[in-house]
């Protein structure tokens, strides 16, 4: 087992870490920039070492500097936490270049699976469902390909991105001249005017299935999370079980899980995220991390997902069966408690905490690193805490998620946790009927209501 | 670090305007703090002769590239931009420590294979009238 861990990672996460360090008896040191001086991570470790200023592309992005710091400390292993490091395959092999353990999977594996386009090819191979779409781009017969996906379809180009090359194509009248459309955006924006033709998944949701695998072949899957409320692609509320998921789905999904970890030779804990509408799912990426909402799950069956990594990285065996982690214990909903001001269309707001109150009581945890008197940072990301919740069903999770918000002061700065009690107060939220449109809907809405109370003023 | 030198750092504390100082190396380290700390002074301090050079990355300190001679010693007169010492950052990969302007090197607080952080204090200097 390794005797001292350094957490190349910063806010609550890096507590999270050298929390689960401490309870195992193993050091921990911190890394922190310039414009973390005062963070908790730092004022919790065994160690801290002060690795460059505030950007982080010269602190916690930095390999020499992350390594340097290894180096002194004497650390044998490196947590990167989620963000930052934790997906670089090139991070994980300078680790084990300098001697270190990179707490992940190895770099073999986050190249194979962490990476959209190749993790699809291999999701295939493993007969794990992907969105239905044409394998190779499209020719001639695009007519064909496009019937045998079923309409409404997207065309997207191949060398895509920033929403270039991107048409959706309600019916077949509309194909061709769309298809020209998108091949001559392609060809403007990228030089290249190869497109491929995917099904459009209109109402989606996103769930997600999280997998631990030791060094000595186990794998398992946990129960899904739900992560559908969402805003730009920012997952802001995640629960578990998810509403929508009944338990002949969940077994097909934690089984295509396990298939895609095991021929992608991956090993530690890790995401394999799926859009799910109709009762269908197809798998969309590996997170080849521990995530943000990793709390969920550990909330949801009683296990240590950290605790899992550490011993899975030292090559010990995992400590739980599939069994173990089938167990559904609770429903848990976890929230996102970010500095931003939901208001002002989720504008960031760093700043001086003036004073905190942090909510608690039966089937409340709350992981973060702020404290009254902190100074919120601008250069990093806008999460102050992760507030998670559990009762005995869905219904009393929800109330237990109001009370705990309601509880929750932050003093100095706009948070989302106003926002949050909107959501779950939402209807279609509590009957559990939504997609990853929701917050759109509910921002639109709010527009409305605004715009109809001017006109009500002005007569 | 001995009393002696913790007096010295005291002693240098009390001649600035700084309330408080911590300083720390590995595990080991001390903070000091004035009386002043808890509220601020109602009467002018004079401010400090000293400028610290902080080191500019983690990693080693060297006083030079190896096989070259040393490039300072305590006590000397450096010239503004002069090199006077570097820190090793990984493989062959080094960041200059250089004199931010003329004057005494009235104080070295590193060794030759140092581990030091980000912003530590290498040396202080005694900037020229």
């Amino acid at each position: 087992m390794f005797k001292k861990i350094l957490v190349s990672n910063r806010s609550e996460i890096a507590v999270r870490v050298i929390r689960a360090c401490r309870e195992l008896g193993i050091k921990s040191v911190a890394v922190y920039s310039e414009a973390d001086r005062e963070s908790l991570h730092a004022r919790l470790a065994d160690e801290a070492v002060c690795i460059g200023p505030g950007p982080s592309r010269l602190s916690y992005l930095s390999f020499d500097a992350v390594l340097a710091a290894a180096r002194m400390t004497g650390a044998d292993a490196i947590h990167p936490g989620y963000g930052f490091l934790s997906e670089n395959a090139d991070f994980a092999q300078a680790c084990t270049d300098a001697g270190v353990t990179f707490i992940g999977p190895p770099p073999s594996a986050i190249r194979k699976l962490g990476h959209k386009a190749t993790g699809k090819t291999l999701a295939r191979e493993a007969k794990v469902p992907v969105v239905p779409g044409t394998v190779g781009l499209v020719d001639k017969n695009f007519m064909k390909d496009a019937l045998a996906v079923g309409f409404p379809v997207m065309v997207k180009a191949a060398a895509g991105g920033g929403g270039k090359g991107l048409r959706l194509v309600r019916d077949k009248s509309q194909l061709e001249s769309q298809l020209k459309a998108a091949q001559a955006e392609a060809q403007a924006s990228f030089g290249d005017g190869a497109v491929f033709i995917e099904k459009f998944i209109e109402h989606p949701r996103h769930v997600e299935i999280q997998i631990a695998a030791d060094k000595h072949g186990n794998i398992v899957a946990f129960p899904e999370r739900d992560c559908t409320v969402q805003r730009r692609h920012q997952k802001l509320v995640e629960e578990s079980v998810s509403p929508a998921v009944t338990p002949e789905i969940r077994r097909r999904m934690q089984e295509s899980a396990v298939r895609l970890i095991k021929a992608g030779g991956y090993t530690n804990v890790g995401t394999v995220e799926f859009l799910f509408e109709g009762g269908e799912f197809y798998f969309i990426e590996v997170n080849s991390r521990l995530q943000v909402e990793h709390p969920v799950t550990e909330t949801v069956t009683g296990l240590d997902l950290v605790v899992a990594q550490i011993l899975c990285a030292a090559g010990e065996k995992l400590p739980f069966d599939q069994t173990r982690a089938s167990e559904i214990r609770c429903h848990a909903i976890e929230f996102r408690i970010n500095a931003e001001d939901a208001e002002r269309n989720f504008a960031p707001c760093p700043g001086k905490i003036t004073s905190l109150q942090l909510p608690g009581g039966a089937g409340v945890r709350v992981d973060t690193h702020i404290y009254a008197g902190y100074t919120v940072p601008s250069y990093y990301d806008s999460l102050l805490a992760k507030l998670i919740v559990s009762a005995p069903d869905r219904m009393s999770a929800i109330k237990r998620g109001l009370r705990a918000l309601g509880e929750l002061e932050i003093g100095g700065i706009h948070t989302t946790a106003g926002f949050h009690k909107k959501v779950i107060s939402h209807p279609d939220f509590q009957r559990g009927v939504f997609d990853t449109h929701l917050v759109e809907h509910m921002q639109a809405d709010e527009e409305q209501t605004r715009a109809n109370d001017k006109i009500q003023a002005a007569r | 670090m001995n009393t002696q030198e913790i007096e010295e750092v005291l002693s240098w504390l009390k001649g600035t305007d700084l309330v408080e100082v911590s300083y720390r190396q590995g595990q080991k380290g001390f903070s000091l703090a004035t009386s002043e700390s808890s509220a601020a002074p109602h009467y002018p301090i004079p401010a400090s002769r000293f400028t610290p050079i902080a080191s500019p990355a983690v990693g080693v300190f060297q006083w030079s590239e190896p096989g070259r001679p040393r490039q300072a010693e305590e006590g000397a007169e450096v010239a503004a931009g002069q090199g006077l010492g570097l820190v090793e950052t990984g493989k062959g990969k080094s960041a200059p420590v250089t004199a931010p302007s003329a004057g005494r090197l009235a104080r070295v607080m590193v060794e030759a294979g140092a581990a030091v952080e980000f912003d530590q204090p290498l040396f202080f200097l005694e900037p020229a009238a």
